[in-house]
């Protein structure tokens, strides 16, 4: 990603952006709400043109590499009351990876199957979306974005409404997928991502980098670096 | 009630509400679970001006109908999507311009307009046998293309964004399933006619919805819960003597109260 801008309307949401991002790293995103991070991962998929500057996500258009990508949406706005099974929408993970009038076969079926197993929520396949909890929600959701078996991994906010609990299962989750994927997470446990990620990027339009030394050195003040972060950016 | 089945023009009426009940369930449950239900209504009455031009052309209305509910769906579609034309605002512009260029069109034709309100209210005594040939390969052509398209229609219409990351056309995708909701409304003009299409679109899957674990089975249910609602409309409109399609919408109308109130009752939540 070089000198990448994005403004939607009038308003600038990420300016000048050059950083790039080695292949298994768990790059943990944090910045105040409205600091572009949604955005920053809509462009790595694709989902929004930048506005100047490029990206190239292995070393190709992010529309071509979208299918290497597993996404995770921050929160899935969907009606309650839609009928679809928990297995149909994790099979929705195929859906790149499957051409135009072809069904899903037994090999989607078992990989939807092992993804749901990696989340813990194999018994569960059968149940009506609408019916989960807000944690079993996200796993699934992450259970989605595993099936296409992806070589990066997109994640937002994904323990934004789950309890303290559930929020270790999905980093010790996230903690065993990192051996075989790259994670870039975007979040606002500011305190426990310390320990999981190897870099830290501060998000709020503009874009600082933590390497790892500098996060252990001052590991414990994890929590007091981030507002400090955000008055650099304001005075460069 | 066997023996008014022994009338040809009981027949084909009896066909055509099968007929239309299976495109009604399909395109229906889609209408319901993307909550389009405003688009189908501005898409069918639009399509009044296909009507029109085709008294005025001499063609049978619903030849002229077939384009001009295709030509409504996708100018809704476009309009609303890739112009900053708020939704609503192109749905009343489509409604209400359709509707006018088949007032002026069948005012332009010489002489009276014979089953003019049948298209509008609906009359499904008077079904001919080649409507129903039309019936058959539209709902054909609308099953076989929700069958290919059958894991992209799910996944556009559960989460549009996840859809469009994976790699579907998702704007495409979208105007196919309008112009089915206008192949579907041709179907059901002859039951209920356009004005109350809108109602059989939507009734039938809102029912179905509540007792389906997934959208095929929310099909295949709206799909019989249409059928049994057309006919026993049918039959009641036989036994009373009043309009079918009104009937027919009525019965819907008043199912569709008893499950939502039947729903809330203690004990079933």
């Amino acid at each position: 990603m070089s000198n990448l801008s994005v403004a939607i309307g009038r308003t600038k949401i990420l300016d000048n952006l050059s950083w790039s991002i080695c292949a298994g790293e768990f790059l943990g995103i944090i910045g105040p709400n409205g600091g572009g991070k949604t955005t920053l991962l809509r462009v790595i998929l694709g989902l929004q043109k930048p506005t100047s500057g490029s990206i190239r996500v292995f070393g190709d258009d992010p529309a071509v590499s979208r299918k290497r990508i597993g996404y995770v949406p921050q929160q899935l706005f969907f009606d309650r009351d839609f009928p679809v099974t928990v297995n149909e929408t994790v099979l929705m993970g195929r859906l790149s990876s499957k051409g135009l009038l072809t069904r899903y076969g037994r090999e989607d079926r078992a990989m939807a199957e092992h993804a749901l197993g990696t989340v813990g929520m194999a018994g569960l396949k059968k149940r009506q979306v609408g019916g989960l909890s807000g944690g079993e929600l996200q796993r699934m959701l992450i259970a989605r974005a595993l099936v296409g078996r992806p070589e990066l991994l997109l994640l937002d906010e994904p323990t934004a409404s789950v309890d303290p609990e559930m929020k270790t299962t999905i980093y010790d989750l996230l903690d065993s997928l990192r051996k075989s994927m790259t994670i870039v997470l975007v979040t606002h446990d500011t305190g426990t991502i310390s320990q999981h990620v190897s870099r830290i990027a501060c998000l709020n339009c503009g874009m600082a980098m933590h390497e790892p030394g500098e996060m252990t050195k001052e590991d414990i003040s994890g929590m007091y670096r981030y507002p400090v972060d955000i008055v650099e950016h304001r005075h460069p | 009630m066997v023996e008014i089945l022994r009338y040809e023009f009981m027949q084909n009426a009896v066909a055509a509400t099968v007929l239309a009940s299976i495109a009604c369930g399909v395109i229906g449950s889609y209408v319901v679970v993307k909550k389009i239900g405003f688009i189908s209504g501005g898409i069918a009455h639009a399509a009044f001006g296909g009507i029109g031009i085709g008294y005025y052309l001499g063609v049978n209305p619903l030849l002229g109908l077939i384009p001009f509910s295709l030509f409504s769906a996708l100018g809704i579609g476009l309009l609303s999507k890739k112009t900053k034309v708020a939704e609503d605002t192109a749905i009343g512009a489509f409604w209400a311009a359709g509707m006018a260029v088949g007032v002026i069109f069948i005012g332009l034709t010489p002489g009276y307009a014979p089953n003019l309100f049948s298209y509008l209210f609906g009359n499904i005594l008077t079904v001919p046998r080649a409507d129903l040939y039309m019936i058959v390969g539209l709902d054909l052509f609308i099953v076989t293309v929700v069958f290919a398209f059958y894991k992209e229609f799910l996944a556009m219409s559960f989460d549009e964004e996840y859809a469009e990351v994976s790699g579907v056309n998702t704007m495409l995708l979208y105007l196919i399933l309008l112009c089915l909701i206008a192949l579907t409304v041709v179907v059901l003009v002859r039951v209920v006619g356009i004005v109350m299409v809108i109602a059989l679109l939507t009734i039938p899957p809102a029912i179905a919805r509540k007792f389906s674990r997934n959208l095929f089975v929310m099909m295949l249910l709206s799909s019989v819960l249409c059928t049994l609602f057309t006919l026993s409309g049918l039959w009641l409109s036989y036994i009373f003597d009043t309009a079918s399609g009104a009937m027919i919408i009525l019965v819907a109308a008043v199912a569709f109260m008893a499950a939502s109130v039947g729903k809330r009752l203690p004990g079933r939540t």
